[in-house]
Order: structure tokens, then sequence, then C-alpha cells
């Protein structure tokens, strides 16, 4: 693991109306670890992850990706660059093929324009099999492989998160953001996800993951950053997040309330 | 890499067959039939455009006769008035289209549903109202009157010959359709459908891809106006009145996001005013009656229909046969 810096986050607020959902954050993230973000409900983690994908533009701060800011880019330019992600809230394309979905991924790496599709040009040819050949190293990457042809909408829960994960790394990413993604997975899912989750750092891919779970959390993670009403209170091993007194409170309550 | 299956291939080829057989088999003087077969060519490309835009990308529009105006009338100046070759004159009506459907997909990008519905139906009425007051251009409440039918080497072309040009544009525009729904873009076009948000994260510009879809829609739609313009030799603004509604209802009921879907749609509802010309009164109530029907019966249109009941007749069969073969297994 190297301490190169991939992304990084500096004084983030995002405010909406009188509300602020993320308070004066600062993040660094570094190449090839597992970092985790937690906090209870509302502490902003989303928030922050649609501030990063570029769905908010945050009312102050920057967020720098390998050195360029990429604060003002939209959705689909901060894609482009190498991050992607998945949804809290299961975002599929229901009515397409779970191969179809993956091959959408690889919607900016595919190298084909409107014009070659009408002439059916050998670029454009090249390019499409290439694009599905990718898809199908991905769904077999994450454990889909005899689900290719299957509509996306009749897949079973847990299966949906993981073809959620696939299409986001068809995307050839840098950085892969994984939101709540063993929501609802029963213990063998999950412990399935945490072996994906490995072999998605291994290949070189750094993960950024918001979960509820800390079981889940502390296992895996190499860095863990915990938020509570959209500020930062704790970042270190999960070891030591574990013992912080304040983290402590945020979960459990202070001793002498009420 | 997408493949058509064998038997959708043989379909086609059978409906191709058809097509080409047709005008034989009612007589190339038949000018009534003639009429009826060149209408389904230029509403087959209306609703298939149509498709592209409601059934693929998901974007709602109430006023898509609009662009078959413009691409019409379009044709009717710069051929007639202008006295540019039949060629040029369609090849600048789909450009004249586009370039109006790009002004519309400036309102995709912003509005959607009820509001997008809203704004295209009222580009339609505007539409209108241009054709109807700029008189020195388009002959404003009387109509464009004499437009030229197409002359090749000297040859003036019948409706008869006019079926087979009108026929090969739409076969081509079908093929441009499939080819565009199999690729990137086609895919990009169903993921802003299905899941703007989730097609945005994939790094699908959602703006630009319902932007480019609008213009290619018009474009498609001008081209079937220039058929139109030829085929009835005259236009006028109130030609186009309840068009958009009758493409909707091909579309609609024809079965969204399939290919086939706008071709049984212009089959069937382009068939009916011939049908029910006794009872034409009637017509505007037996498409409702009709739209009615299809969305609670069939969701997903005609084709979608008949799709869905095929698959069930597919598993009974299946399913009548299986017992016996798992009896087998069990020995």
């Amino acid at each position: 693991m190297g301490n190169e810096i991939l992304l990084k986050a500096e004084n983030v607020t995002m405010r909406f109306g009188g509300l602020k959902a993320v308070d004066q954050v600062d993040m660094e993230i570094k190449k090839g670890e597992i970092h985790a973000l937690i906090g209870p409900n509302g502490a902003g983690k989303t928030t922050f992850f649609n501030v990063i994908s570029g769905i908010y533009m945050p009312t102050s701060g920057q967020v720098l990706f390998d050195g360029q800011d990429i604060t003002k880019l939209k959705p689909h330019q901060v894609t482009q660059k190498g991050i992607a992600r998945t949804f809290q809230n299961i975002q599929l394309f229901e009515s397409m093929s779970a191969l179809e979905n993956v091959m959408i991924g690889h919607h900016t790496r595919t190298d084909s324009t409107v014009l070659g599709t009408m002439f059916h040009t050998k670029k454009m040819k090249e390019a499409e099999w290439k694009c599905y050949h990718k898809a199908e190293e991905m769904l077999e990457f994450v454990g889909l492989g005899d689900e290719k042809e299957t509509l996306a909408s009749s897949l079973p829960y847990g299966k949906k998160r993981i073809l959620e994960i696939a299409r986001a790394l068809a995307s050839e990413p840098k950085i892969i953001m994984l939101d709540e993604p063993c929501a609802g997975m029963n213990a063998s899912e999950s412990n399935d996800l945490a072996q994906t989750i490995y072999k998605i750092r291994d290949s070189g891919i750094t993960v950024l993951l918001v979960e509820h779970d800390m079981k889940f959390v502390m296992g895996i993670s190499d860095m863990v950053t915990v938020l509570d009403h959209g500020g930062k209170i704790c970042e270190g091993v999960p070891d030591k997040v574990k013992h912080d007194p304040q983290v402590i409170e945020a979960y459990l309550g202070k001793e002498d309330e009420e | 890499m997408h493949k058509t299956k064998k038997s959708t291939w043989v379909v086609i080829a059978v409906m191709i067959a058809v097509a080409l057989a047709a005008p034989v088999a009612v007589g190339p003087k038949n000018n009534y039939m003639l009429n009826i077969l060149i209408s389904y060519c230029y509403f087959g490309i209306l609703a298939a455009s149509l498709n592209l835009l409601i059934g693929y990308t998901g974007q709602m529009s109430l006023g898509h006769a609009a662009f078959m105006a413009i691409g019409g009338y379009a044709y009717a100046i710069l051929n007639k008035t202008m006295g540019l070759h039949f060629l040029i004159a369609i090849v600048g009506a789909v450009v004249i289209s586009f370039i109006c459907g790009l002004f519309i997909g400036l309102a995709c990008s912003k509005l959607s549903t009820i509001f997008l519905a809203m704004t295209t139906s009222g580009f339609a009425k505007a539409v209108t109202l241009i054709i109807i007051n700029e008189k020195w251009l388009t002959g404003g409440a009387n109509g464009f009157t004499g437009i030229p039918k197409l002359t090749v080497f000297g040859h003036k072309m019948g409706n008869f010959e006019l079926y087979y040009v009108a026929l090969a544009i739409t076969l081509l525009v079908f093929l441009f359709c499939y080819r565009l729904i199999y690729s990137k873009t086609g895919r990009a076009m169903q993921a802003v459908r299905n899941a703007p948000i989730a097609a945005a994260a994939m790094g699908i510009n959602v703006n630009g891809y319902k932007f480019l879809v609008c213009g290619i829609s018009a474009a498609l739609a001008g081209l079937a106006g220039c058929i139109y313009a030829v085929n009835m030799n005259y236009l006028s603004a109130d030609m186009f009145n309840k068009t958009s509604i009758t493409l909707l209802t091909m579309t609609v009921c024809g079965g969204m996001g399939s290919l086939f879907g706008p071709v049984v749609g212009t089959l069937v509802i382009g068939t009916l005013p011939e049908l029910l010309r006794t009872f034409s009164g009637y017509l505007d109530g037996v498409y409702g009656v009709m739209i009615i029907l299809v969305m609670l019966f069939m969701p997903e249109g005609i084709y979608g229909g008949i799709k869905n009941l095929a698959g069930k007749v597919m598993t009974r069969k299946n399913a009548a046969s299986q017992p016996g073969k798992e009896a087998q297994d069990g020995k």
C-alpha cells in the first residue's frame, strides 16, 4: 500500500436551506486502501457521497481527485475521471438484462459514435465486442457469470446489489464508492461480498464504503472515518475508532443525558 | 453482443415480401389502396421515431406531428417555391426538422413528464399558428397547393412507384433504428429512461442524450413529412391537428420500447379509419376506447401482449411435457 493520496476532500460543506448536511469535512483516501465512512442515520454519509460523485455541488470546499479539482464537474464527467459508485436504494436499469446493465457501466470507455453505428463500421463493431467482453468479465468477477441474460428486475435482492458493483467496476474506475453494499444481505451473502471487496482492492482499485453493519466495517476496513451531524468526529484504524469515546457516544448516546 | 433470433428474421422477411407484393396485389391503378399503403410507410416512420423518444428514452411528446408538418412544409417550400431538386429538398427538410428537434431537446433536458408533455403540445400549436399566419411562405389557411410529384429522368412517378420509394425509405429508417438501439447510444437511451441518476453515475451525459434523441426523432418525423407532402400534393395546417394523438396511439398501443411495436401499431391504427369509414364521426372515440382497453389488458402494447401470450402458451406446452420427463429422470 502506497501513501499516495487518491481522493481528498477539503473543508466540504453542503447546506440544504438551514440544514448543514455536511459540515466542513476533511478527508483523505489513500490509494489502494479500503476506507469506510460510518455514522448514525442522518450523519451526512450519503450526502458526502453525492458531493464526491457530482450529484450535488458543495456549498463550499473542494474535492480533489488525483490532484485535479473535480468539485464542479457533472456526475458523468466524474465517472469519466475514474470514480464509480453504487446506490443505497438500488438503481438498476430494470428492464434490461444483467449483461446490458454492465455494458452501460462501460459507457465512458466504449469508443463508438452515432455515425459509426449508422454505417456499422469495423471500428464500432470492435468497440462493441470489447464492451461485451468487458461486461462478461465483470459479471464473472463478482460471481454473476450465470445471470448474463437475466432481466435485472427479476434478480433476487442480494444479486441486485452485486450487479450494481459489477456495473460500477465496468467503468474501469480508480476508486469505487459503495453505498451500504450489504444492506439487506444475510450473513453468508455479506461474507461473499467481503471477499469480492478484497478482490476489488487487490486488483488495484481503491474502495470507499458507507456501511451500517459495524462488524462488517471493522472487519474489512484499513481506515475508518466517522461522521455525526455532518461533522467528522473521528478517523483512524478500526481498533482506534472502536474505542473512541466520541464515537461510542454518537452511536449509543451520552451517559448523563435525560 | 445482440443477436436477433432466426425466427425473428423469418418474420421480418415475410413482412418485407408482403410489403413488396402488396401494390401488385391491389393493382397499380388502385389509387385508394395505394394511398393507404403509402400511409403505412410514413406512419410507420413516424411511430418508429416517436418510439425512440417515448419508448426508449422515456421523453413524453404530445406534439410530434409538428415535426412532420415542419418537414413537409420545408420540403414543399424548398422543392416548389425555391425550385430545388427533390433530393436536396428532402435533405434540407430533414436538416431543418433536426434543428427544430434540438430546440425541443433543450426543453427535454430541463423539463420532465407532464411539463414536457405540455411544452411539446404548445410547440405543436405554435407551429400550426405560424403556418396559418405566414401566408407568403406557406399559403396560410388555404394550404400549400401543387407540390410536384417526384420526377426521375423525366419520368413522373405515380403512386405505384412512390410506394416503393417510401417503402425503401421506411426499411432504411427501421434499419437505422435497429442499429441505433443495439449500440452504445441505444443502451444509453434506455439507461436514461430506466434510471436517470444511475445513468449519470455511469458516465452517461443524460441531458446530452435527451437533446440528441429529440433531434434524431424530429429528423425522422420530418422525413415522413416529406413523403406525406409528395403523396398528398397538398398541405394545410389542419391536416396535422389530430396527428400527434394518432401517433401517440400508434406507438403506445403498438408497444413501446420494441421495434415491432410501431409496425403493429401502424397497421392496426392506420387501418381503423378505413374500416370505420361509415362511423368516421366516432373515430376519435374508437381511439380512446382502444387506448383504455390496451392500457388495461396489454400494458406493454399489442405487440407485447401477443409476445406474452405466446410465451405463456410455450411454457404451458413445456409444462405439459415436463412431468413425464421428470419421472424418467427419477428412474
